[in-house]
């Protein structure tokens, strides 16, 4: 829109630059030519001031002494003054076949036109009719008359015409550029449909219609790639739900049978050992299923987020207890430490979802640690945010692991890091984050920050 | 059913082979009665027989699904019910508890998580049947839930209304962590926000009346910031 506006406002001030251009061009032109060629009139007195140089003395009429005669009658040919009878009382350089007596007729006709091809002036100072003539060819003389009321009319209209003619240049300014604004908006819309992820179909007539034929087969285009994504996507997502399926109730099995014989207390202790050796990489290989669905879901937006408002204290707390209650949790020890503010925090979380990132970096700390390792999962409130951190005085992570986690570089010797990949995408989805690091003075621990109720809003 | 052990527990799957794995291990667990069924029609024979206390649901069944079993057997009675499925699909498990069933399980499962929850499950849908435990036995110390009194070797002693709340919660789980929030709720109410500090002092009243060293519970012990649980006995 604003573009649009832009567009028509430059093209108005084009045009009126145009025409302020032209115009004073003109005025230029005209200013030169004044100057060029009425600069040889110049140097010559005006008829009034000549007229007015000659004062009647006892010697007859005399040009004022202050210049010769000659300077005077500089530009002039002639001069003569005529007495109310038509008589030449006074005369300069005046031909002799003029050197007469006028008749009124006369003086009527060459006060207006010429006196024998001469180009008259004439004054009416006291002393007579004063008359002076430059050379023949020198000047053009024509006289015009017009009806009064039209002169007047001409004079008061002028502002006005003024007025309505500039606002017809403007509005045909205006008027042609939001015609061919239109075009482009239209254009202009469809791409902005387009980069928002929709598709356009525009009508391709009219000046722009190239435009138009080449923002729809982008369009088209855009399209027929985003469905074979979404097809790809979404075979993968299925294909991994399936063959999940399909592994869930054998493995369900496995473990069943296991947990059985590990309880039974009939076996030998180093069978039973075994079996629980089953049940534990069985127990892995459940958690590496659910963390594939997850992922793959996660990743292809398939995993629709349930957010409600969620109390962080009693979430954080039952999840702590469900680990300690499971057999991972067997020999660790484990510490909940909330501050008062973090407790009260509501989040606005999908609550199983933020249930499977902290199982998983318990669990993750659990596994990879032996027994007697020391876990914390703290949670403190930090400028509308929650920033969970689950910490052990275990073995840390290892190098490669902590590398892969910081840079997010994927690669052919990429370390299985599925199930802490999962915790980040959560935080992600959850529109947190989270950060990976050593613990001091030994141990791994994770950040997570999560923006609380009041921010998620926003 | 005086416990919930004497109740009837109908298991429903196609895997003959999982339904005998689940069916020996609640047998195990002391449940009395677990029947089975590999259908939809057998699992609606067996219900009409007798009215099970419980039923646990495979999704995937050769002649129906189990939402569909559900809404028939459930439509009838208030049977509670756990879905046990190898499809993880959010919106499966969404229309599985928004049918009405108390829980849903995912395959695999570990098998002390599936007798948990049908613990919590039939714990909680029976409560006013149960008989909850009267007595809770601490070692040479015995406490009498109803009488609220705490019978030791030494003597006699009472516990308060909010003491002995307490500690039917921590006996209804015994052998489990309840969180504060479980345990405030239990004995305060739904709005129990602020009475921790509270229960800390009854917890150490508590402990005075029934530990041999309160400094060192043997019995009621701290789940560190997570909150307290009645040890199980040894």
């Amino acid at each position: 829109m604003k573009t649009f506006t832009r567009m028509i406002r430059r093209y108005v001030l084009a045009t009126a630059a145009v025409v302020l251009l032209v115009v004073s061009l003109l005025l230029g032109l005209t200013v030169y030519l004044g100057l060029h060629y009425g600069e040889t009139s110049d140097d010559r007195a005006r008829i009034g001031t000549l007229a007015e140089a000659l004062t009647p003395t006892a010697d007859g009429l005399q040009f004022d002494p202050a210049q010769t005669p000659a300077q005077w009658m500089q530009g002039y040919a002639w001069a003569m003054v005529l007495d109310g009878n038509g008589t030449v009382i006074w005369q300069y350089d005046l031909p002799k076949n003029l050197n007469k007596r006028y008749t009124a007729s006369e003086i009527a006709s060459f006060s207006r036109w010429y006196l024998d091809d001469w180009p008259v002036f004439c004054w009416t100072p006291d002393y007579g009719l004063f008359v002076a003539a430059q050379p023949r060819g020198s000047v053009w003389k024509y006289n015009i008359y017009s009806s009064a009321a039209l002169m007047y009319a001409a004079a008061a209209g002028l502002l006005p015409t003024l007025g309505v003619l500039l606002a017809a240049v403007v509005g045909c300014c205006v008027f042609f550029s939001w015609r061919g604004a239109r075009q482009l908006r239209a254009i202009a819309a469809g791409l902005d449909t387009i980069a928002d992820g929709g598709t356009v179909e525009l009508p391709t007539t009219g000046y722009a219609g190239e435009l138009a034929d080449a923002v729809n087969r982008a369009s088209e285009q855009l399209r027929r790639r985003k469905e074979i994504i979404a097809r790809r996507d979404d075979a993968r997502t299925n294909w991994i739900a399936g063959v999940s399926h399909d592994v869930r109730t054998p493995l369900a099995l496995i473990l069943g049978w296991a947990e059985q014989l590990e309880q039974d207390a009939a076996l030998p202790a180093a069978v039973r050992q075994k079996a629980g050796n089953i049940r534990t990489q069985s127990e892995k290989l459940r958690a590496l299923i659910e963390d594939l669905n997850l992922t793959s879901k996660l990743q292809y937006g398939a995993q629709p987020l349930r957010r409600q408002p969620v109390q962080a204290g009693p979430l954080l707390r039952r999840l702590a207890a469900e680990f300690c209650e499971s057999p991972l949790a067997v020999g660790c020890d484990m510490a909940v430490e909330l501050s008062p503010d973090a407790d009260k925090a509501v989040l606005h979380a999908d609550a199983a979802l933020l249930g499977r990132a902290v199982e998983n970096l318990l669990n993750n700390a659990a596994r990879h640690n032996a027994p007697g390792v020391h876990i914390t999962l703290a949670a403190a409130l930090r400028e509308n945010a929650l920033e969970l951190t689950v910490a052990d005085d275990g073995a840390g992570y290892p190098a490669a692991v902590l590398h892969a986690l910081q840079t997010g570089e994927t690669g052919a010797n990429t370390p299985h890091i599925l199930g802490l990949h999962v915790v980040e995408q959560i935080a992600q989805a959850h529109g947190g984050s989270v950060q990976f690091m050593q613990n001091a003075p030994q141990g791994a621990k994770a950040v997570v920050t999560l923006p609380t109720e009041n921010q998620a809003h926003r | 059913m005086t416990t919930i052990y004497d109740a009837d527990i109908l298991l429903v799957d196609d895997n003959p082979d999982l339904l005998a794995l689940v069916a020996d291990n609640l047998h195990t667990a002391g449940y009395k009665t677990v029947r089975t069924a590999a259908s939809c029609a057998d699992a609606k024979t067996a219900f009409a027989r007798r009215r099970p206390e419980l039923m646990i649901l495979d999704i995937n069944l050769p002649d129906g699904d189990g939402f569909g079993l559900f809404r028939d057997l459930h439509a009838g009675s208030d049977v509670p019910a756990l879905f046990l499925s190898a499809r993880d699909a959010d919106a499966d498990r969404l229309f599985g508890l928004g049918l009405g069933a108390d829980d849903y399980l995912t395959k695999p499962f570990l098998m002390q998580e599936l007798l948990l929850r049908v613990q919590h499950i039939l714990q909680r849908a029976y409560r006013a049947e149960l008989c909850r435990p009267r007595t809770v036995a601490l070692g040479s110390v015995t406490v009498d839930l109803q009488d609220a009194a705490v019978h030791r070797a030494e003597g006699t002693a009472a516990l308060t209304a909010t003491e002995r709340a307490i500690l039917q919660k921590l006996a209804d789980e015994r052998g489990h962590i309840v969180t504060y929030d479980a345990l405030c709720e239990a004995v305060w109410g739904a709005d129990y926000y602020g009475y921790e500090n509270s229960l800390n002092v009854h917890i150490r009243h508590l402990r005075e009346k029934i530990e041999a060293d309160p400094g060192r519970p043997q019995w009621l012990v701290t789940a560190r910031g997570i909150g307290y649980k009645l040890a199980g006995e040894m």
